[in-house]
């Protein structure tokens, strides 16, 4: 397998105060949620 | 009628079995029997729970023997200690440990199969010494191994949580001794002692990262919550190539323009939890006051520690396989590390290895009746970029196949035996270029204040045949943080264990 590291966009990461208000919201959590069981799905499909 | 033989009962083993059952018991008299020397099944997702003092163990684990009843599936509660491939029987030896944390004052209880590997049961035994007696002589038309691994603590001198220095929630019995080890470091903080507390993995060729992952969050919310988290200094040290691989080379996520990668998803949560962290590294030894470590540029370390949870590297079973003549072929059948060689391309380097290489239907090439499931079966190669220090120890994590992707093995290995049974070739196709992993890890445990680190990738192993960019499909990925992925790991907890129990609707919970 090859490098996968080459040529990645690589900013430096870090948790803001405002990405941690914004993931302690309730709703924004619900729409997560909602999101994530749409991939779950998704997912579970593919592996039938 | 056929004899189907199942060793083993983890996700591959028991969720075999029940498929198994559902697809067979409409279509003949067939024998469908579970071999495995524990007595309940145990989902070791929670025992990231357990070893924090957050869950009891026994919500995490049920009795076996009541769902085969129900099910009319065979139970024998026994080891397998040889297999005769060319007369299709096995040689079993009763077990007498109970799994069942409830009943922890009998013999050998609370302990499993793979802690068993590492108490002296008698390797040395064979057929001839025990004799083959219909008690212990079962013959099979079809055998499916899913036995899970032997937890090798003996890889790394001390790391065995026997000699108390090392911690392990691998199993219920580890997991509850690892949290009174916890509140015990608890009670010693509370009155004023400072901490140094290391969560990883315990050797170059450790995996599971995800589990040690887990627990180090826990453990930071944990001690937060008691207001005892200045006084910790907590380190994650690990063989990974770099912070976020998690043994699967780590994930790619897009975001827009720009690709995030779980690299970035941990730096960030250890960044905010003020976890310091060491990787690329190997664990030589553990003792009372330090961890001995080297790392991929061949610096040799002692940490001094106060706590460590470092998890082991995992080997096959030490099951004899006997040929026509008596002849040891446990070389044929098996890798080096004892995993069971199926249908995947072995001997590839890692640079030439990709996604057709994985093996499909799980079934041995040698014996057409044999497959072998989660983590038995041999992978043809590792997932993250293997490297070796310059002293030549090599550190390079494991593909991890434990959880959704041994339960995906195991039903696809029970399809191909049911095509079998009907006189068809193996279709069904669980290969890990083709199949998705999913892992939600949990940071804090509760439904309402929970955290988890969601982590979503198709496929598991980098198909750059299918997908010549990063080798996976980068819309189905996910790598977050939030209290989401606390209510998927909480729910998951929940259905999984509502399923293996084959309670009515288990069919239509994936």
């Amino acid at each position: 397998m090859a490098d996968n590291n080459k040529n990645k966009i690589k900013p430096k990461f870090r948790f803001t105060k405002k990405d941690i208000k914004k993931q302690n919201s309730f709703i924004y959590q619900i729409k997560r949620a909602i999101s994530l069981g749409f991939v779950f799905l998704n997912l579970v499909k593919k592996s039938k | 009628m056929a004899k189907i033989l199942i060793a083993g009962s983890g996700f591959a083993g028991h969720y075999g079995a029940l498929i198994l059952n559902d697809i067979l018991k409409n279509k003949g008299t067939h024998e469908i029997t579970v071999i495995t020397p524990n007595t309940t099944f145990n989902y070791l997702p929670s025992l990231v729970w357990v070893g924090v003092n957050k869950m009891k163990a026994e919500k995490t684990q049920f009795n076996l023997k009541k769902i085969y009843d129900k099910v009319n599936i065979n139970f024998k509660h026994a080891f397998i200690k040889e297999v005769h491939p060319d007369n299709n029987f096995v040689i079993i030896e009763p077990s007498d440990i109970d799994s069942d944390v409830k009943n922890l004052n009998n013999t050998h209880s609370g302990k499993m199969l793979s802690e068993n590997a590492n108490i002296n049961k008698p390797n040395n035994i064979n057929s001839a010494d025990i004799g083959a007696t219909n008690q212990n002589k079962i013959e099979y038309d079809f055998l499916l191994m899913a036995t899970g691994p032997k937890l090798n603590f003996e890889a790394t001198e001390n790391l065995n949580p026997e000699f108390g220095y090392n911690n392990s929630i691998c199993t219920p019995h580890h997991a509850m001794d690892t949290a009174k080890n916890y509140l015990a470091l608890i009670e010693r903080m509370k009155k004023g002692d400072k901490a140094k507390i290391f969560v990883g993995t315990g050797h170059g060729t450790a995996t599971c990262q995800g589990a040690a992952f887990e627990y180090i969050a826990n453990i930071h919310y944990d001690l937060v919550e008691r207001k005892l988290r200045d006084r910790a200094e907590i380190t994650w040290l690990s063989n990974e190539p770099k912070l976020g691989d998690f043994g699967m080379d780590g994930v790619e996520v897009r975001k827009e323009s720009l690709i995030y990668t779980s690299e970035m998803m941990a730096e960030g949560v250890f960044n905010y939890c003020d976890i310091k962290y060491q990787i690329r590294s190997h664990v030589h030894k553990i003792d009372d006051k330090k961890i001995y470590t080297e790392n991929i540029d061949g610096e040799f370390k002692e940490l001094e520690c106060n706590f460590a949870m470092l998890l082991p590297p995992f080997t096959g079973n030490s099951i004899k396989w006997i040929g026509e003549n008596g002849e040891d072929i446990k070389e044929k059948i098996c890798n080096p590390a004892g995993f069971i060689k199926v249908d995947a391309a072995y001997g590839k380097s890692y640079e030439e290895l990709d996604g057709p290489d994985w093996p499909k239907t799980y079934q041995t090439q040698l014996y057409k009746n044999i497959f072998a499931a989660g983590i038995n079966f041999a992978p043809p190669g590792p997932l993250s970029k293997p490297n070796k220090s310059p002293n030549g120890t090599i550190i390079s994590p494991a593909p991890p196949r434990t959880g959704y992707t041994a339960e995906l093995s195991g039903k696809a290995a029970a399809l191909n035996i049911a095509d079998m049974v009907e006189g068809n070739e193996p279709s069904h196709n669980a290969s890990m270029a083709d199949t998705p992993g999913l892992c939600v890890a949990s940071m804090k445990e509760g439904f309402f204040n929970g955290l988890a680190g969601t982590i979503a990738v198709y496929p598991v192993a980098r198909n750059r045949k299918e997908y010549p960019e990063y080798g996976r499909n980068l819309d189905y990925s996910v790598a977050e943080v939030g209290k989401a992925g606390g209510w998927y790991k909480v729910g998951l907890h929940y259905s999984f264990l509502y399923k293996l129990q084959a309670k009515p609707g288990w069919k239509i919970i994936p």
